[in-house]
């Protein structure tokens, strides 16, 4: 695959991205990885990089947190494999929650928009600390809320025919709102976001409530680091990349299986027409191959993440499951 | 580290507007100081004007130009001073004329009291130079009517001298230049000719978030706001991979045209020495520095109690509680003063146009280590080239995704020395520094040493001609 895969990050500061793309990575590093899936870094600093933060994180005391990511955006070149097979590979942009607050004409901010104008997933973090309780108004500006749902309404109109691309709405520190019904979450999460659940909006959204750890609500210094569901942002987003793929794939291969049949219409065309029919059929059967390699991808992913029941998505602004959405 | 200069607006002029024929004294007298009253008392003593009498003001009516001078009035204080008509420091004050005398007739003098002597080699007084002191005038007959005395009120606004701007801050913000008889010059030269460009003039600079505020400029002289994007750009790059400051500081020289900053980033609380963080508890990244516009200023050696005393320009601003508003991003004003430079080490046997590299397009990468770090911060000192140099980044991309020409690095080893280029496939390096070039990172092995300089500038020249030959064959 030629063309790199774009995954961008939305949020505010302190929403908890950096140490979500900490744990994220490392567990999905380790060994065989999370269910099979694996990544791994294309800079080996980078990797270097990774450990060292984590290590900090599983660390126990005050200085285990990242520091404040800075105005300069960050990018990471990931590798992604299933059971050791190589997927595809994606890049991964860091930066500072406050860009999306800040003045169009900083540097990064700058930057940032004009990515989002070609990535293929948006992962959305909002703390889950805004959700301990019923959402006050003042949690609104605190999540960037008209920051993002700005970046969100610029970003669909400047996508290809406004088809948006897939989001994720990562609930960071879960441990602090597990108390609550998830639906109630999900009916707040609707209200701040509205766009994205908009009856014919042609978004894709899947929520997915994330934690680093359940003890550390209680103790953010000595708690454990247990991620939990960290990898289901990133399968999802391969996920909806490969689904456009594999519908982007058959369109063409159902345009090209036109243009054959035009050309062996009849004994001579079908004669004077050899060489093209022969390249064309060809062209039909690598598609074939590759619409059925993509179909196991997503197959696999829209199983594990099914399977999981712990995500919702929704298309249009309505309840889907993944099945139904992948036929 | 000696104490500050003092600087007070002193100034002397009738009345601009008399309610009655009679035309009393205006003074400007400062009120910065407690103990500017016996400044200004010791200043009204010598008064140059009354001094001078009639022929000097005869003589500056005649000429239509103002006059300067500096005068020493005891062994630590002299003044600056400018005799003038109103109408030089506006040309408003010309016609001005109620049935009165011609207002362009009344002469001003004006000027500045310092304390104590300074280099006078440094300043070249002019309209520009008084423009602050005549302001004062103004704002001095604006604000008369039958009081005859101005306070001249705190300085905050661009001045290229070292004005305090507030009373507590103003002992922060630099070191007064150690003087000798030498430079004082002597009495009889009341008309110094001075290049106020020369010289290690200094101003503070500080980067970093606030307790709930995103990263920003927290100080920085009006000067050079205009060139805090390129600023900004060297600064992010020096706290990259931020938690590597946990444990080390890292250093940067960085300059171009008539502008040289150097700094230090670290954390906010290995300088500050006591805890700093933000709302949601993190340790936050500092960077804090000098910046100049001198063409070729003298950058001293790394000491990092230079720095600490930085930290209290902006501590006011760290507990800012004003969320999300960018709009409030007001920057602390900061002014250049001279910095005693204690680089005092000989270089005689060093060529930093021979190691360090000034090309932008590429960057030249050493091992960190502590000799190498004396000796880098040694050559770019030195250098007359626009070398940037930072010490003591992470990773090799860090050195290519960022704007230093010179990096040493942490996560590196070098075993041999050998050369490479890297595709500069970088969509995020600022394009003011670099399009669409290759990137080449020279790697040194440790210790370094002269007799491989050689090796190593012939390979350079050589990776550049073979780079020239490829991009133009």
């Amino acid at each position: 695959m030629d063309e790199r895969i774009k995954i961008t990050m939305l949020g505010a500061s302190g929403a908890g991205k950096t140490c979500y793309m900490i744990a994220m990575y490392k567990m999905m590093n380790y060994g065989i990885g999370l269910n099979g899936f694996l990544l791994s870094a294309g800079d080996s600093d980078d990797n270097v990089r990774f450990s060292s933060l984590w290590h900090s994180l599983v660390s126990k005391g005050s200085d285990r947190w990242p520091l404040p990511t800075s105005e300069e955006i960050t990018q990471y070149d990931l590798n992604f494999y299933y059971a050791r097979n190589h997927i595809l590979n994606f890049d991964w942009f860091d930066y500072r929650g406050g860009a999306i607050q800040d003045y169009k004409d900083a540097p990064d901010v700058k930057i940032l928009r004009s990515r989002l104008r070609e990535t293929s997933c948006l992962l959305l973090c909002v703390s889950g600390e805004h959700f301990s309780n019923k959402l006050e108004l003042a949690s609104y500006e605190r999540i960037a809320v008209s920051g993002i749902n700005q970046l969100m309404s610029e970003t669909q109109s400047s996508c290809e025919n406004n088809i948006p691309p897939a989001v994720v709405i990562v609930i960071t520190k879960y441990d602090l709102c597990k108390n609550r019904p998830k639906s109630e979450i999900l009916t707040e999460l609707q209200e701040l976001f509205p766009p994205l659940f908009a009856r014919q909006g042609r978004w894709l959204v899947m929520v997915c409530p994330t934690t680093l750890g359940n003890t550390l609500s209680t103790n953010s210094q000595e708690g454990s680091i247990e991620p939990e569901n960290v990898h289901l942002p990133v399968v999802f987003s391969l996920y909806a990349e490969l689904l456009k793929q594999n519908w982007k794939l058959i369109g063409t291969r159902s345009k090209a299986m036109e243009e054959l049949q035009d050309l062996s219409e009849g004994f001579l065309s079908a004669l004077i027409n050899r060489r093209n029919i022969n390249e064309k059929e060809e062209n039909i059967h690598m598609m074939e191959q590759r619409i059925k390699q993509l179909r196991g991808h997503i197959s696999v992913m829209s199983e594990n993440l099914d399977m999981q029941r712990k995500v919702d998505l929704f298309f249009n602004g309505r309840k889907v499951s993944f099945n139904e959405f992948f036929q | 580290m000696s104490s500050f200069n003092k600087w007070l607006i002193i100034g002397y002029s009738k009345m601009l507007y008399s309610i009655d024929d009679q035309w009393n004294d205006t003074y400007v007298i400062p009120c910065t100081y407690k103990d500017s009253d016996a400044l200004v008392n010791r200043w009204k003593n010598v008064l140059w004007y009354k001094a001078a009498g009639d022929r000097i003001t005869r003589t500056l009516i005649e000429s239509k130009e103002p006059m300067y001078g500096w005068h020493q009035i005891d062994k630590e204080t002299c003044i600056f001073e400018m005799l003038c008509s109103a109408a030089s420091i506006d040309e408003k004050y010309l016609p001005l004329d109620i049935n009165k005398n011609a207002l362009a007739q009344m002469t001003v003098y004006l000027g500045y009291i310092t304390q104590p002597v300074p280099n006078l080699s440094k300043y070249n007084p002019s309209v520009e130079f008084f423009n602050r002191a005549c302001r004062e005038i103004i704002n001095a007959w604006d604000a008369g009517t039958d009081n005859s005395v101005y306070y001249s009120p705190s300085i905050k606004d661009k001045f290229h001298a070292p004005f305090p701007q507030e009373k507590e801050h103003a002992y922060f913000l630099g070191y007064n230049n150690q003087l000798n008889q030498e430079d004082r010059g002597t009495e009889e030269a009341t008309v110094p000719q001075l290049d106020s460009t020369s010289g290690d003039y200094w101003a503070p600079i500080a980067y970093s978030r606030t307790y709930s505020q995103d990263y920003r400029i927290l100080a920085i002289p009006s000067d050079v706001e205009s060139e805090e994007a390129w600023i900004k750009i060297h600064i992010n790059a020096s706290i990259r991979y931020p938690e590597q400051l946990r444990t080390s500081v890292r250093w940067c020289i960085f300059s171009k045209e008539n502008l040289c900053v150097f700094g230090i980033s670290c954390m906010a609380d290995h300088i500050a020495d006591h805890s700093v963080s933000d709302e949601v508890n993190r340790r936050i990244p500092i960077f804090l520095g000098y910046v100049s516009t001198d063409s070729n200023p003298k950058i001293p050696d790394r000491n990092i109690e230079d720095f600490r005393r930085l930290f209290s320009i902006i501590q006011d601003r760290w507990h800012n509680h004003t969320s999300f508003d960018r709009l409030n991003s007001t920057y602390e004003k900061t002014y250049f003063t001279s910095i005693q430079s204690d680089n005092t080490e000989s270089n005689s046997d060093l060529n930093p146009s021979l190691l360090l590299n000034s090309y932008p397009d590429v960057v030249r990468v050493w091992k960190d280590s502590k000799p190498n770090q004396d000796l880098l911060w040694r050559l770019a000192v030195m250098s007359h080239e626009y070398a940037s140099l930072c010490l003591g980044l992470f990773a090799e991309k860090d050195a290519r995704m960022g704007p230093f020409t010179n990096v040493s690095l942490v996560n590196k080893t070098f075993d041999n020395i050998e050369d490479h280029y890297i595709e500069n496939y970088n969509e995020l390096r600022p394009h003011s520094l670099s399009e669409d070039k290759e990137t080449a990172l020279i790697k040194h092995e440790e210790p370094l040493n002269t007799q491989l300089y050689g090796l190593i500038l012939q390979l350079w020249h050589n990776l550049i001609d073979s780079m020239k030959k490829d991009l133009l064959g």
